[in-house]
């Protein structure tokens, strides 16, 4: 798929080629330089409502970190304060070593792909990627064949060499991606960020670029900041995601701590499917709210605070073991589900609040009808004294 | 075929055909037929004649007036319609509402009222007109009159066309040309203004026509003195009111061919736009 890897020689990491030729001094020494990104303390409010709050962020160097949260929990607000494109924030901004807090976009040497591309309508496919080298200062301003050069080595890079001479509208949306890229890539940045890079792409150009973008990061030495609305998309493409809500940082973390870690139910929730419990923990016995109370509770997660309780599982990590014992949940129905079968649960007879949860369907699935218990021991657990102390429970769960 | 043929279906049935034939004929009786009598009455003594009345003293002062107004007039509104639009389309500020009603108000104010402005402003009994006049400063029956006046009634062109295609072109453009390094002048310069050019050029044309043609404001402020304040609108009618009917006609015609120019000019630039637009579709 990556076939760039068969290309030889020039798929050689465009930076060095053009440091090589000298013609780019200062903008080198700062690609050479330490390129993680940390963030302190950092806020901004749109006339009264906050859109980002006193963020801490810290992105290493060479890491691709997805910035993820539902509409509205400031992702691209926070995304857009790192590229210099949102004035008005508190708190500090260094990338590498340097300190921009008050460095303006421009000076700050940063590529950016927008969400929309945003690519220069009357200027061909090359001159948009040259622009970034034809607006440099004198000085430090490669000359033509340099430009000419460049442009065509990140065409080559990102696959496009045959679009050069076309224009914007004439391209794709895949295409459009790429040339993008190729134009945040020009002036050799440390540092990528990505505004929804993929949301404008059909499913399957998607996946294809997403794998291929993620294989470029590594072979550039970039660092990345992606921001995406689409959990699967972050858990595949990086190496660490930050969950945003409400404008705050709800938990920064690689894909598996997430899912086996989260720090609040919603991150639990929002990086996939859930079925979720309340209850209450005293010593050692914990007893679910209504309509679940009666159900018996055949196993239980071993570390749990005490006091009110949440719990939350994936759909798979639910066990239903067959009971008899009074109170005990039916099964509604059952069905097919790909690798799973999925089962309607109901903790009374008359069928309702039913939750789904997913048997493997390598196992005999339960008949409708027959009754049985929960086995909650996979649950992540959330609230209880242990835990209230470090941790936030959002309130309306 | 032209552009737009691909995008509206083809007249079809005897409805269209009479829709046509009416368009047609309004546009024959109301603006052709007009147009063609006031070549007929120019040229009635022949080409000679009516070469002979633009060599007019009186006509040619009027006609190097005309074309040194639209020498500053444009130009100026053209930059200061350019920078009224930026600003209007990429900042939120206090009496942003307002203003936009303002710039609309030379087009809703008679031109007449809009010169009266400007004697009441700084004609020998207005406002300002005794003590720019203790400085030896004429604006009223003079260039500097007809140059407001004009700039005034003028004004709205440039950025109602160009406020639009900002409006379409949004911020995104700018934000990646920034980011990529470029500063507020290069960003206006290779990114802003590429975008918005052929709507700055339609606007400017519009403007230049406009400017060519006012005559309400112009009138009032200028005083009528032929060979000194009288552009070639305001030369027409001094001649048409001296029975000079050949003179008239003759310079209505030269003025009527400059404007229809650039009127021309403007639909030539449009249907480009479209052709441009027709072809990025089909790729």
């Amino acid at each position: 798929m990556l076939s760039f890897d068969t290309r030889g020689p020039a798929a050689v990491p465009a930076r060095r080629d053009l440091r090589g030729d000298g013609a780019v001094g200062e903008a080198a020494d700062a690609a050479a330089a330490a390129a993680g990104v940390s963030l302190h303390g950092v806020s901004c409010v749109f006339g009264r409502t906050p859109a980002v709050r006193d963020i801490d962020l810290t992105v290493a160097n060479g890491e691709f970190m997805a910035l993820v949260g539902p509409s509205g929990a400031g992702k691209t607000t926070l995304l857009r304060i790192i590229a210099g494109l949102q004035p008005g924030y508190e708190g500090s901004l260094a990338i590498g070593p340097r300190d921009v807090t008050d460095v303006p976009a421009r000076a700050r040497n940063i590529g950016f792909v927008f969400q929309n591309y945003a690519l220069f309508r009357h200027m061909t496919v090359a001159a948009n990627v040259a622009f970034g080298l034809k607006v440099r200062p004198r000085a430090t301003r490669p000359d033509r064949h340099a430009i000419a050069a460049r442009v065509a080595e990140l065409l080559e890079l990102v696959q496009v060499a045959p679009l050069a001479k076309r224009y914007p509208a004439q391209l794709s949306g895949g295409q459009r991606q790429r040339v993008a890229l190729a134009r945040a890539l020009a002036t050799e940045p440390a540092l990528l960020l990505l505004d929804e890079p993929f949301g404008a792409l059909d499913p399957l150009v998607r996946k294809e670029i997403r794998t291929w973008l993620r294989a470029l990061h590594d072979r550039l030495g970039l660092t990345s900041i992606m921001v995406t609305h689409d959990q699967a998309e972050a858990l595949e493409v990086a190496d660490r995601i930050a969950v945003l809500r409400d404008g705050r940082l709800e938990q920064v973390g690689t894909p598996s701590e997430l899912e086996d870690h989260p720090a609040t139910p919603f991150v639990h929730q929002f990086l996939g499917e859930t079925v979720r419990f309340d209850g209450v923990h005293e010593h050692g016995r914990l007893r679910l709210d209504p309509p679940w109370s009666a159900v018996p509770l055949l196993g239980q997660p071993p570390a749990m605070g005490e006091g009110r309780v949440s719990l939350s599982l994936r759909p798979y990590e639910v066990a239903l073991r067959p009971t008899a014992e009074p109170g005990a949940a039916r099964i509604v129905d059952v069905q097919r589900a790909g690798a799973f079968h999925r089962v309607r649960v109901a903790p009374t007879g008359d069928g309702r609040d039913a939750i789904e949860v997913l048997a493997p369907s390598s196992e005999p699935p339960p008949r409708p009808g027959t009754t049985c218990g929960l086995d909650l021991s996979r649950a992540r657990s959330f609230g209880g004294d242990r835990e209230t102390a470090g941790r936030r429970i959002a309130v309306g769960w | 075929m032209s552009a737009a043929s691909s995008v509206r279906p083809a007249a079809h049935g005897p409805s269209a055909w009479a829709l046509t034939l009416a368009a047609w004929g309004v546009a024959l009786l109301f603006l052709i037929l007009p147009l063609l009598s006031l070549f007929h009455e120019a040229l009635r003594q022949g080409v000679r004649a009516a070469a002979a009345t633009l060599r007019d003293p009186d006509a040619l002062s009027a006609i190097r007036l005309s074309a040194l107004v639209v020498a500053i007039v444009v130009p100026v509104n053209a930059a200061c319609g350019l920078f009224a639009a930026y600003a209007l389309t990429r900042f939120d500020f206090p009496g942003r509402a307002a203003l936009l009603v303002l710039i609309e108000l030379p087009l809703s104010i008679s031109p007449v009222v809009a010169g009266l402005v400007w004697v009441l402003l700084f004609g020998a009994e207005g406002w300002f007109g005794p003590a720019l006049a203790a400085h030896g400063v004429r604006i009223t029956f003079a260039l500097p009159g007809i140059l407001l006046a004009t700039l005034f009634v003028t004004f709205p062109f440039v950025t109602r066309t160009v406020m639009p295609a900002m409006e379409a072109q949004g911020r995104d453009q700018e934000e990646a040309a920034a980011i990529l390094g470029a500063g507020f002048l290069s960003v206006l310069l290779r990114v802003t203004l590429p975008e918005v050019g052929a709507a700055a050029v339609s606007g400017t044309l519009l403007c230049t026509a406009r400017a060519l043609g006012e005559f309400g404001a112009v009138s009032v402020v200028s005083g009528h003195i032929p060979g000194q304040t009288e552009t070639v609108p305001l030369h027409i009618e001094t001649l048409y009111n001296g029975y000079e009917t050949v003179a008239a006609f003759s310079l209505a015609a030269l003025l009527a061919v400059v404007s229809g120019l650039v009127v021309g000019a403007r639909g030539l630039l449009e249907w480009q736009g479209q052709r441009r637009r027709r072809d990025d579709a089909l790729v």
